[in-house]
């Protein structure tokens, strides 16, 4: 059971999504056991539908427009935490695991998320 | 998890299914009818609901029901904000539809071998051993693509007479409507609450109890609605009876559970969690029909009688499918691996230890029920789902 931040960055994309999926999933009822690979695919299913709800909410954040804008200015664990505080402050994702959810977009990455922040003219 | 619309409900579970998400596993006049009898179906549930709440029951509560473009076998219910979704995905549908083609295509053979496995003996399985044409039948972890693509190839191999199609679509009507009454339960007998409230210590027993329940409350249901189908059928001058009906149904409740576990086969597996094994869940839908059944003594042995027949000739069917699966008829396994039994529904041995283990858990079941229907709302005002 992952419990530090570590231990979500060091999990697979497939793995964050049976963790995504399962939670929501949580609360419904079933006639049989919902399979994992049904529950990855339902978060799949779900990142992809509110990738610009992610957008919104993440790529103004100071830190990921820091990191975007020179790759090496943020450490892994910066971004990462700053990624938590913008999916904190997002409205409409109640009772989600907020910290596999900013690990899975870690692993989407940031750059394909926030494409189009400009760079500082010099 | 509460929070979430309808739409949300439907896009995280596959989407909103359609005529062609199938393509030829279900065959678009075939989602049509599953469509349309669905929405003839909801028109009885409304009527339950509404019988319900007008004594007391249940709280006036809002449903919608929705095939989703998911490949799983699984359907849920989930609460939501004003009301509750009941999901169906369509790969429940195509995969039911196809089971019920190819245990069909054994229905004239007789005395069919016995396949020899004891649910007492702790042996699993794994999804390995299922050959490759039945994996879409089978295996819960394929994508849409694979059972299309699975239930496309085997349905090529099946030779069904045309004759036996009615009887396809009777038992993928039962079977799913059987699912949906079981998640209809989950709501109408008041289960979300019950859970709710209950702390994590007892949040287990209670949610096995709750299951329970939902299937004794789905095979109530099933039978009353099929009663008013039949009778209104008769109404408008057309041919129905609730012999073959119970035949039917028999047949459709005993395919599903079967097709609900091809890893865990042995009761010890089913010691804990939510659910308890296909074997004895088929054995209590028995003795639900039994309790529902409320006609006089003579009808009511013909009744059981149907029924009863419905389970043998599908158990026949299961049996003859693993005799020529392991023959090698739906292709050849991975190297190492050794045929297995398909399904769970091991009646094979049935007697001695195996048949004292299956009485110590109908009695284990049957107290559970007891104790979780002691604590639904829906008990203390007039009974839960009402007999046929």
């Amino acid at each position: 059971m992952p419990t530090t931040p570590d231990d979500y960055l060091a999990l697979s994309p497939e793995a964050l999504d049976l963790e995504i999926g399962r939670a929501l999933m949580a609360g419904q009822l079933g006639a049989k056991p919902v399979p994992d690979a049904e529950a990855r695919a339902a978060a799949a299913r779900w990142f992809e539908a509110n990738l610009a709800r992610f957008r919104g909410a993440v790529c103004g954040h100071p830190v990921v427009q820091a990191q975007l804008l020179d790759k090496q200015a943020q450490g892994r664990n910066e971004l990462f935490a700053a990624v938590i505080d913008a999916l904190g402050k997002m409205a409409g994702i109640p009772g989600l695991p907020i910290l596999a959810l900013a690990a899975k977009l870690l692993h989407y990455g940031l750059g394909q998320l926030c494409p189009v922040v400009a760079a500082p003219k010099p | 998890m509460s929070g979430w619309s309808l739409e949300d409900a439907i896009a995280i579970a596959g989407g909103p299914a359609g005529p062609h998400t199938c393509f030829e596993a279900l065959p678009p006049q075939d989602f049509d009818c599953v469509a349309e009898n669905l929405q003839l179906f909801n028109l009885h549930l409304e009527q339950i609901a509404r019988e319900a709440v007008a004594r007391g029951a249940a709280p006036p509560f809002d449903w919608a029901i929705a095939l989703t473009a998911s490949s799983s076998l699984a359907c849920t219910v989930r609460r939501l904000e004003e009301r509750y979704a009941i999901l169906v995905p369509i790969g429940a549908v195509a995969r039911i539809r196809m089971m019920a083609r190819l245990l069909l295509s054994y229905w004239h053979v007789e005395n069919p071998p016995r396949v020899i496995r004891s649910p007492v003996d702790a042996i699993e399985d794994g999804t390995e051993s299922v050959p490759p044409l039945l994996r879409g039948l089978f295996v819960e972890d394929v994508d849409m693509t694979e059972l299309r693509l699975g239930l496309l190839v085997l349905d090529r191999v099946i030779k069904l007479d045309p004759v036996f199609e009615p009887d396809v679509r009777e038992l993928t009507h039962l079977a799913v409507t059987w699912l949906i009454t079981h998640e209809f339960t989950h709501v109408l007998h008041g289960h979300f609450d019950v859970l709710a409230a209950a702390g994590d210590e007892r949040r287990d027993r209670l949610l096995r109890g709750c299951e329970l329940d939902a299937d004794d409350g789905a095979t109530a249901i099933s039978l009353l609605v099929m009663d008013r189908a039949i009778r209104m059928a008769r109404s408008l001058g057309q041919e129905a009876s609730m012999d073959t009906g119970l035949l039917r149904l028999g047949y459709a409740v005993t395919m599903l559970l079967g097709m609900f576990d091809v890893v865990r086969k042995h009761f010890p597996a089913y010691a804990h969690g939510a659910y308890n094994h296909p074997l004895l869940r088929c054995e209590l839908f028995f003795s639900a029909i039994d309790r529902a059944v409320q006609e006089p003594a003579e009808v009511k042995a013909k009744f059981l009688h149907s029924v009863t027949e419905g389970w043998k000739r599908c158990i026949h069917a299961y049996d003859m499918l693993t005799v020529e699966a392991m023959a090698g008829r739906f292709g050849s396994l991975p190297p190492g691996r050794h045929p297995a039994p398909l399904h769970a529904m091991l009646y094979g041995v049935l007697g001695g230890p195996t048949d004292t283990a299956l009485r110590g858990l109908m009695a284990e079941a049957g107290t559970l029920l007891t104790e979780i229907r002691a604590q639904l709302p829906a008990f203390q005002h007039g009974g839960g789902s009402e007999p046929a």
